[in-house]
């Protein structure tokens, strides 16, 4: 289980305004460990993902990437992007793309492969989510639960090094769920590295080699699930489980 | 239901078959004045209708200078918003000022002002170009209309959600290709109707190059005026721009109505 | 005094701003000035008694008054304005008698300001209408519901309820409007009414200072532009109803 560390953060800050959302965060994630979020809404669980890629930019603190320096100043951010895939709460399909163009944009347009190379992977990725089907439809023809697979299998189209997932399964009916739980899967058992926020606590319990419990902008407990989720030790944590448990 | 639907509705009988023959009676009335007051003035229409070819030679110009302009204003114009939603602050600003520049000025003095300080001719490529007339006109009148196009087009970037930004951001696009690829093809949709309605505005506007000599329709009506000094021509003939010009707007107007009636209510 | 100061340190730098120091230039410019806020005014004015009485005509149960009125709609909104004013000026005007004025001449009835009012007016309102429907719309149902089931019904209806909520929900169209009827008083130049580009015109033909005229006429329409906006903005901020604009 000695893997090099992938993903680090020390005493990371976040403010918008006087609202403090990240308050000091520290957090090392391994390569192909599965690392889960878990917390009440508002903990800042979705900040502390957008800030590994760039998307929101941090007031204060350390973080590397896949051995890139997020938090210094002349960062290249598409650079970065490259090696860091991240799945929103709303799928975030291109609505005028087909599900293969959807697939293949970033790869052609960023990595420079050519059209067949990128749309034979792309067909490749769609038959792991089971959607090799639904090549040409429109995002607006899938349901939520089709949009996120494909979602998914677009991320991974840009062979990244570290998978975020958002809450990605929070918008989608209870049926659904499951399908893009086993998605996820299939990602993390592939040896992906992946950084997972969701409430779906039986799932985080079963997948991830680590438990983050977050409240208030800072991390409160960590640890391996069965411990983090049997016998948690901070009274926060106890009460935050007993609500969702 | 509008509340205008409302203040009139009233209760009506339905009585079709008299309403069928009272129409057909007012039909039939209004054909046999409009015939009779066509017969009183034959020698007006016949003069018009001789003129009718070189009038529409004029029209077309008019027609050219608009799509001319049009070309213009788009081009300049989609430059100027992509530029308005800059991360650059200069270029941003700087885009935003030019943008209220060119809206806040009229369009005569637009076309006067391009008129003016374009030369009549250019070198390039070892010889002399000349710039016809109808062409600076319709530069002016895409510089005017330029502003226009900016705004259109800064407010369907900016009506597309922040989620899809992120997206292609997530997925290592650079600021440019996202715009290029992802938002700008989305944004398209909602910039139509009222790009259309500027054309509209802006072929109605080539008539101001009749204040510049330009020999567009009413230059060409005004000169055939000249040569035939009957006061009770004046009326028809410009009666017989505004026809021309109706036929021409009215029709595109309706369809980007039509268009903007039937997205809205898609969306 | 700006004769010998300013003006050699203007021209050192190229600038010939002859309005600056000729008495002549300088009236011609200010007339200008003042007959394009004349014609904008009274344009305005007389568009916005068409809008409103354009709009209720609308809402009559009578159908051939919505007819005419989206006729008259429809006619000026897709005819060139110079075409409208030649129409009226040249066309409509030549059938008109002339009258003598006060030296004996012969002058034409209606004068080219009047004129380019009324066809400003006349252009302005059409767009005005369209503007005045849609604020209309935006009145809630069941709002006029309520005053119905009051008793309120036809013209006290339209003058007590549905005009003011009308008119504040359309003041930024009208502020639209406002600065449309300042830009398109340059078109009456067309019959010679000796505003502002008619003036400056005059000025930079008789001094070839044609650079510096327009950048003293553009200056001069952004600055009666952003006048326009602000005393827009004061207005909205008077009416806004509380709370009821809060999105």
């Amino acid at each position: 289980m000695s893997q090099p560390l992938q993903i680090q953060l020390e005493d990371v800050h976040k403010s918008y305004g006087d609202q403090a959302i990240l308050q000091g965060i520290s957090l090392s994630v391994r390569r192909s460990e599965i690392a889960c979020l878990i917390g009440p809404s508002g903990s800042g669980k979705s900040t502390l993902l957008r800030t590994l890629n760039a998307l929101t930019p941090v007031d204060s603190g350390r973080i590397e990437v896949c051995g890139i320096r997020v938090d210094a100043p002349q960062l290249d951010v598409p650079g970065l992007r490259r090696h860091v895939g991240m799945i929103f709460q709303s799928y975030n399909l291109f609505p005028h793309l087909s599900v293969l163009d959807n697939i293949t944009l970033a790869p052609i347009q960023v990595l420079g492969q050519s059209r067949q190379e990128a749309e034979a992977y792309a067909v490749e990725l769609l038959a792991k989510v089971s959607l090799e089907h639904k090549q040409g439809a429109f995002p607006g023809q899938l349901s939520g639960g089709q949009q996120q697979r494909v979602a998914i299998a677009r991320s991974l189209a840009m062979c990244p090094e570290v998978m975020m997932f958002d809450e990605v399964t929070a918008a989608l009916d209870p049926e659904t769920v499951k399908e893009v739980l086993n998605t996820i899967r299939d990602v993390a058992a592939s040896g992906m590295t992946c950084l997972i926020v969701t409430h779906e606590m039986r799932f985080a319990r079963e997948i991830a080699d680590t438990v983050y419990f977050t409240d208030g902008g800072r991390i409160v407990e960590q640890g391996e699930p069965e411990l983090i989720f049997s016998r948690p030790s901070d009274p926060r944590t106890q009460r935050f489980l007993e609500r969702v448990l | 239901m509008s509340p205008l639907t409302l203040l009139s509705q009233r209760i009506r009988p339905q009585a079709s078959a008299s309403r069928f023959w009272g129409r057909a009676v007012l039909l039939l009335a209004v054909s046999v004045g409009l015939l009779a007051v066509a017969w009183a003035y034959r020698d007006i229409i016949g003069l018009l209708l001789n003129w009718t070819p070189a009038l529409a030679r004029g029209f077309a110009l008019n027609i050219l200078m608009g799509v001319v302009a049009m070309l213009a204003a788009t081009l300049l114009g989609t430059l100027l918003g992509c530029l308005q939603v800059s991360l650059h602050r200069r270029l941003r600003q700087a885009a935003v000022l030019l943008t209220q520049l060119l809206r806040n000025a009229p369009w005569l003095v637009v076309v006067f002002l391009v008129m003016n300080l374009l030369p009549f001719e250019f070198k390039a490529l070892d010889r002399w170009w000349q710039i016809p007339d109808w062409l600076k006109a319709s530069l002016g009148l895409g510089l005017a209309g330029s502003g226009y196009v900016s705004e259109i087009v800064r407010g369907g970037i900016r009506s597309i959600p922040v989620a899809q930004w992120e997206a292609a951001a997530s997925l290592a696009l650079p600021r440019r290709k996202s715009l290029r690829l992802v938002i700008l093809p989305q944004a398209l949709r909602s910039m139509v109707p009222p790009w259309m309605s500027l054309y509209c505005a802006v072929t109605m506007a080539t008539s101001l190059a009749n204040l510049m000599g330009v020999e567009e329709l009413m230059t060409t009506l005004q000169l055939r005026l000249t040569g035939e000094p009957r006061p009770d021509l004046l009326l028809p003939a410009y009666l017989y721009v505004f026809v021309a010009f109706f036929i021409y707007i009215y029709p595109i107007s309706r369809y980007s109505r039509y268009l903007e009636r039937k997205w809205s209510l898609n969306s | 005094m700006i004769e010998r100061y300013v003006r050699p340190w203007l021209e050192a730098q190229g600038f010939h701003l002859s309005i600056l120091w000729d008495p002549t230039d300088a009236q011609r410019f200010l007339m200008g000035l003042g007959f394009t806020l004349g014609l904008a005014i009274a344009s305005v004015l007389l568009s916005l008694v068409i809008g409103v009485l354009g709009a209720a005509l609308k809402s009559s149960p009578w159908r051939p008054a919505r007819q005419a009125v989206t006729a008259y709609v429809e006619l000026f909104r897709n005819t060139p304005l110079l075409a409208q004013l030649y129409f009226f000026y040249f066309g409509l005007g030549s059938l008109l008698p002339m009258v003598e004025d006060a030296d004996g001449h012969a002058v034409r009835m209606i004068g080219n300001f009047q004129w380019a009012v009324m066809v400003l007016g006349l252009h302005s309102g059409a767009f005005q209408i369209e503007a005045l429907r849609g604020s209309i719309d935006a009145v809630p149902r069941s709002t006029i519901e309520a005053a119905q089931a009051l008793g309120l019904h036809g013209r006290k209806l339209f003058r007590h309820l549905i005009l003011p909520l009308a008119l504040r929900n359309s003041l930024p169209a009208l502020g639209n409007s406002l600065a449309q009827a300042v830009k398109s008083t340059s078109v009456a130049y067309a019959i010679a009414v000796p505003e502002l580009l008619y003036a400056c015109n005059r000025i930079w033909t008789d001094n070839f200072n044609v650079a510096e005229m327009m950048q003293v006429l553009l200056l001069t329409y952004f600055i009666l532009l952003g006048a326009c906006a602000w005393l827009m903005s004061r207005i909205e901020a008077r009416y806004r109803l509380p709370g009821y604009h809060n999105r």
